[in-house]
């Protein structure tokens, strides 16, 4: 049968990345006021290919546990997951967004997917991985990194556009994580606070 | 505490860059005084300097993406002030990434970010890469290539991770080579310009190397003239005419620290005036 | 004193059972009579804070508790050219004049990351460049390069793939750290076996320099006594990432290596270098107000070991303040925060007047707090007159001792019982085919070019390089500008020779290093040494071990100091790294490995080893014995060890390297090229092929010169008996021979140096065999290409 299976891998420790965008967003750039929370993650997503869907899950979490692959398990924490099975690993993302806020503006937490112009590089990672992993087959890999960007907004499209003018660096003053030029981001997602 | 860089090169150090002393040093060899600027002193200070070089090296550990974060600090809205009323700017590597980031590499449209200094991409892996490369000197109006002859063959290392110039503006890319912008191009030992690593050692859009702006006081430059400064620094085993001058320099100390192929990049900045050309 | 003591652990009155089950509950490794010796010490039941101290200071990695009385035995660390022997961070020698009667004085620190590396490689390497690094800037000095000396797993053997996967990530943890942190890779060299696939040794060796009158020890400084002086902690905010390490360092890999992961550290490079360019205008401050500073790094042991030990080197007490400590979000209880092994960290003792100044470069000019999350500079206690030694929290006293009892060293009479093995040379097959043999040999990842390795590292930054690594015996940096003096650094270590005999095994560790800087004309100034070995609790472990040391002392005094006629070659700095072995307790085989700093009076006559010129003459100073044992060539052809190791002959290698040294002094040298691994024929393909690969020019070696050697080929061509090729100018072989004779070493001229880009053996007027360079180039640049070209993952940040 063929999983669709997701990843999702974060930092244990303070990231340092994700802090650095967050003071360049509100000291440089002037997101100051809406800019509530920023968090980073690694993001892979794939077809693969195996007897039972725990039987996949259960092969890949080995290979992320005991092969190393993706994580390092002294500094990250992953959730993968895929079909309807509990998903595994120690990440619980829906413990991530921040708390608080002003009780009388709405915010949205925007999932944004970056990934390189260059799908060569992801068919090269599923080749590796699949070289790794027994009895599982992985096609259509998709990987970049994953920024939740929580801001005020009033709807969520205004969410989705300040996401966007956060993300897409479009000339000195504006935008910040990704270069257009080599990058392409989609949203995967958001979330009502 | 306050330094002034009045007709001298100012040397921005923004936190972790790691070429700043070799590269005011090479500043230095041509006779012209070069000075340390501190990322968060006063950018007031830079008013009058002979010429501005953003080192190499990993300013603010390339978090999110190398350049960016330095790009965004406050001393650059000086260097983007100083570089539009003709000051001489050189990024190199790092610096490059932050040229690039801060839009002032192409500079066709005022700090918009036309191009990328993406991940390296070479015959079988990805990556840091250092080696030696050879650069030929592209026909421009760029002020930091001017003692070099068109087609000129200059070898100078290179030691980065992302140094792939590369735009989704075919525009942009176009407009750069009608202006003269494309200073530099990885070539081989002569002169030839071969697509493949590892004469193109990350994968650059046609070989380009260095990108000055159409005015040409400000280059965006990947490989290192710093570290070619002096001719002691050019590898032995090279093959072209800079290394069979330095093997005959070989017992010759004072010849080996004369001239090496990459200071005339430096050496530009002696016919250059403060704040204009 | 004054304050109760908290955290009181029950020892005294509690029988061994109980005392091992406290231990063992608290995670220490000391033992049930260490522990005992703690509150005898003390005269009192330990704190955990205390024990915890204790735990990490007696660790074999701290305490050296094994082997001391052996190092102190066999090692010279002592000659004129000697500033700071072992002892301290790092070790320095003067190399140059620095006017007004100062010395530029070389700084150099080695040191080994083997078990954290085998457990996570990217994250264990960096932290052993990280921390060597610091050992070198805390005496003041400037950091101009990094060499490493790694041993990894057999990559076609049955753990291979897992051998590989260590090997990449240590080469990238290397990367990251040394290429952020803008230090020159000045080399080192990888040896495969799979006496090391569960055990990979990763050490480090970090070389600076700095003015002798500008040297910063690690102690609070005498001035003290006159002004008050605080203790300042620096760096990264302190957590739990590292607790326990030191530890962990001296235990055997047993088990599930992951279960360990939490003593692993996470290093910073970034961090470093503000950390570094900071401390630099610190120490101008210093300067320029005439104030003395003691300044220390931070490692096994964090807090507690690092200013107890500054305060017993002056003579002096400190009373901490935990709660002034910068800490990471978290919990963490006072034995964590006092003795964390958190990166990145200095100690600095400094007059009470001068510290908000101190702050104010770390904290304001540097913005250390906003760069980095947590970080900083803050002022931790007082430097107290009364030798005592005290850490107090709001919740009370958790450590209270005089500093000499915190101190206290631990030593143990360790006995060795020599291993008996029978060896035995192969059988030689006339049949074979020396082409392909040679082709197979030079495509043996341990000869291979290396360059796929070394394209990871920065080896320019810095602008000071002269030869880099891969293009000649030794990297060679100019380390002051303008001037001729250069500095050339070579490490070695062969394994295979030890594991035939253990004294050899560290007798040419010395020598190879020695010779190595030698062939690029530097003269030998100093040695560093890793000595990796198995349990020393084992008996013929531990008589390896001493081998190996008695092998390196005998050839640092044999060889002896060639600028200062009677004194040894100063051993200056070392460590060692005992419990390396696999599940079952098999040990690695016996490694030793040096490091040698020469001093080149003008680095203008340092040359690559490649082939210069059509109609030179080749050379070959010294003599080829039958000593194929250990050999590259009995091992990849004949799947075999040997026997006849090489033997060291300290009269004939000092003679070897004086004539050499000579021929770099009179300028005659175009090339030149030790035989080591691989022999004759792979040196002299080496110098064909060049460090780059594209070498152009030939030779025809003609056997019948070498004749009276009354050696078969194989053994002429791969003996590993160490000698030098030389090409000169035509036309000076009178010269060479009368220096020769002057040094008592043998020369046989082999030829000349042709324009035809081929190698050939040739015997009695037959050719025995031919290769085109295209052919030996494949071989010898493309064997480590699939061991190292490919990116691992796309593992996140």
């Amino acid at each position: 049968m063929k999983l669709a299976v997701e990843l999702w891998v974060r930092l244990k420790v303070i990231d340092l990345v994700a802090q650095t965008a967050r003071i360049t967003l509100v000291d440089k750039l002037d997101f100051g006021e809406r800019l509530r929370g920023l968090t980073r993650y690694s993001y892979w997503a794939m077809d693969a290919e195996g007897e039972t869907a725990p039987g996949i899950l259960e092969e890949i979490d080995r290979a992320i546990r005991l092969d190393g692959a993706f994580t390092n398990q002294n500094k990250h924490l992953y959730r993968l997951s895929g079909g309807g099975e509990p998903p595994r690993g120690d990440l619980a993302l829906e413990k991530d967004y921040p708390a608080g806020g002003a009780p009388d503006e709405t915010a949205f937490a925007v999932d944004c997917l970056v990934r390189e112009l260059r799908p060569d590089r992801e068919a090269g990672f599923a080749s590796r991985l699949g070289g790794r992993l027994r009895g599982v087959k992985v096609s259509r890999m998709k990987c970049g990194e994953i920024w939740r960007i929580t801001v005020g907004a009033p709807s969520e499209s205004a969410a989705i556009a300040e996401a966007e003018r956060m993300l897409v660096s479009r000339s000195r003053r504006e935008g910040l994580l990704l270069n257009p030029h080599y990058q392409r981001h989609e949203i995967l997602g958001t979330k009502r606070l | 505490m306050a330094n002034s860089f009045t007709g001298a090169v100012a040397v921005v150090q923004f936190p972790g860059v790691n070429c700043e002393y070799e590269t005011a040093a090479a500043a230095r060899a041509v006779g012209v005084s070069a000075a340390i600027f501190r990322w968060n002193e006063d950018p007031a200070a830079l008013d009058g300097c002979l010429g501005i070089v953003l080192p190499g090296g990993f300013s603010y550990q390339d978090r999110i993406r190398a350049g960016v974060v330095a790009a965004k600090d406050r001393v650059m809205d000086a260097v983007s002030a100083l570089a539009r009323a003709g000051t001489p700017v050189l990024g190199i590597c790092n610096g490059a990434q932050v040229l690039v980031e801060a839009g002032l590499i192409p500079g066709i449209h005022w700090e918009k970010v036309d191009l990328a200094l993406a991940p390296n991409v070479m015959a079988d892996r990805e990556g840091y890469y250092c080696n030696w490369i050879y650069l030929r000197r592209e026909p421009t109006n760029c002020l930091w290539t001017k003692l070099y002859g068109d087609g000129e063959v200059v070898p100078v290392p290179v030691a980065h991770a992302e140094g792939r110039f590369t735009t989704e503006d075919a525009g942009v890319l176009e407009e750069m080579k009608r202006g003269g912008q494309v200073a530099l191009r990885y070539c081989d030992a002569s002169g030839a310009v071969v697509p493949s690593f590892p004469v193109n050692p990350n994968g650059s859009v046609e070989n380009i190397a260095g990108v000055c702006n159409r005015e040409g006081n400000v280059l965006a430059l990947m490989p290192h003239p710093e570290r070619a400064a002096w001719l002691r620094q050019v590898p032995e085993d090279l093959g072209d005419r800079w290394a069979r001058r330095r093997r005959a320099a070989a017992g010759d100390q004072a010849a080996l620290e004369g001239e090496g192929p990459g200071r005339r990049f430096f050496a530009a900045l002696g016919g250059a005036k403060g704040g204009s050309r | 004193m004054g304050a109760p003591l908290t955290g009181v652990v029950a020892i005294r009155d509690l029988p061994d059972e109980r005392i091992a089950e406290t231990l063992a509950r608290h995670g220490f490794n000391i033992t049930t009579a260490e522990a005992r010796r703690v509150a005898e010490l003390l005269g009192r039941d330990p704190t955990v804070v205390e024990l915890t101290i204790f735990n990490t200071m007696w660790s074999e990695h701290c305490s050296y508790k094994s082997s001391r009385r052996v190092l102190k035995e066999h090692l010279p660390v002592d000659a004129p050219n000697v500033v700071l022997g072992p002892g301290e961070d790092a070790g320095i020698v003067r190399f140059a004049p620095g006017g007004d009667g100062d010395w530029w004085c070389l700084v150099i620190g080695h040191e080994s990351h083997n078990h954290p590396s085998q457990v996570l490689p990217v994250e264990g390497a960096s932290t052993g460049i990280g921390g060597i690094v610091r050992d070198v800037y805390c005496m003041g000095a400037d950091v101009v390069g990094v060499l490493d000396p790694l041993r990894f797993g057999d990559p076609s053997g049955p753990k291979g793939r897992q051998s590989i996967a260590i090997a990449r990530g240590v080469v990238e943890g290397i990367a990251q750290y040394g290429n952020a942190l803008g230090v020159p890779n000045l080399g080192g060299d990888v040896v495969f076996d799979r006496g090391y696939e569960d055990n990979c040794l990763v050490n480090v060796v970090a070389a600076g320099i700095v003015l002798e009158s500008r040297i910063v020890r690690s102690r609070v400084p005498v001035e003290a006594r006159r002004e008050p002086y605080v203790m300042i902690l620096i760096g990264k905010p302190t957590d739990d990432s590292g607790f326990g390490g030191a530890a962990f360092a001296s235990e055997d890999l047993a088990g599930e290596e992951k279960a360990n992961r939490g003593a692993v550290q996470v290093p910073d490079p970034f961090l470093k270098r503000v950390l570094a360019e900071a401390t630099k205008k610190v120490m101008e401050a210093a300067r320029a107000r005439g104030v003395a500073i003691g300044f220390k790094d931070l490692g096994a042991g964090g807090i507690a070991c690092a200013t107890s030990e500054m305060a017993h080197a002056g003579g002096f007490g400190v009373k901490l303040d935990l709660d002034a400590v910068r800490k990471a979000l978290g919990h963490f209880p006072p034995a964590v925060v006092s003795c964390s092994e958190t990166q990145e960290r200095y100690a600095m003792a400094v007059p009470r007047e001068f510290a908000a100044e101190v702050l104010r470069i770390y904290n304001e000019d540097f913005e250390l707090p906003r760069i980095y999350h947590g970080a900083g500079a803050s002022v931790i206690g007082d430097i107290t007159l009364e030798p005592y030694y005290s850490i107090e929290t709001a919740g009370g006293l958790v450590c209270s001792a005089p500093v000499e009892v915190i101190t206290t060293g631990i030593a143990y009479d360790r006995k060795g019982a020599p291993r008996r093995r029978r060896f035995e040379e192969p059988a030689l097959d006339p049949r074979r085919s020396l082409r392909d043999d040679f082709l197979a040999l030079l495509a043996s990842p341990n000869v291979a070019s290396k360059n796929h390795v070394f394209r990871r590292y920065d080896s320019e930054v810095q602008g000071r390089a002269v030869l880099r690594p891969g293009e000649a015996d030794a990297a060679v940096i100019a380390p002051l500008p303008g001037r001729s003096v250069g500095l050339a650094f070579a490490v070695d270590g062969n394994p295979f020779y030890g594991l035939i005999d253990p004294y050899e095994g560290g007798a040419l560790a010395v020598c190879e290093s020695v010779r190595n800087v030698a062939s690029v004309g530097a003269v030998p100034a100093t040695i560093t040494d890793c000595l990796n070995y198995g349990n020393p609790e084992v008996e013929e472990v531990f008589w390896e071990f001493t081998e190996g040391v008695r092998g390196i002392g005998d050839a640092c005094r044999g060889i002896g100091h060639l600028s200062h006629e009677g004194a040894p070659l100063p051993i200056v700095s070392g460590n060692v790294s005992f419990y390396n072995q696999n599940e079952a307790g098999k040990p690695i085989p016996p490694s030793p490995v040096v490091c040698c700093a020469g001093i080149v009076e003008d680095y203008s006559r340092c040359r690559s080893i490649r082939f210069k010129d059509e109609g030179s003459a080749l050379y070959l100073v010294g003599e080829i014995l039958d000593e194929l044992g250990g050999s590259e060539y009995y091992r990849a052809i004949y799947g075999a060890l040997g026997a006849n190791v090489p033997r060291s002959d300290f009269v004939r290698e000092r003679g070897l390297v004086r004539a050499v040294i000579e021929m770099h002094r009179l300028g005659i040298v175009r090339a030149c090229h030790d035989t080591g691994q691989g022999g004759l024929l792979t040196a002299l393909a080496e110098m064909a092929i060049g460090g780059r690969g594209d070498g152009e020019l030939g030779f025809t070696l003609d056997l019948d010169e070498l004749a009276p050697l009354g050696l078969p080929p194989e053994k002429l061509l791969f003996s590993e008996t160490g000698a030098f090729l030389v090409e000169t100018a035509p036309g000076i072989e009178r010269e060479m021979l009368a220096l020769c004779a002057r040094n008592r070493v043998k020369l046989w001229r082999l030829g000349e140096v042709r324009r035809a880009s081929r190698l050939e053996v040739v015997s009695r007027g037959a050719s025995l065999a031919r290769w085109d360079l295209a052919e030996l180039r494949g071989a010898y640049l493309d064997a480590c290409r699939p061991i190292f070209g490919v990116e691992n993952t796309g593992k996140g940040a």
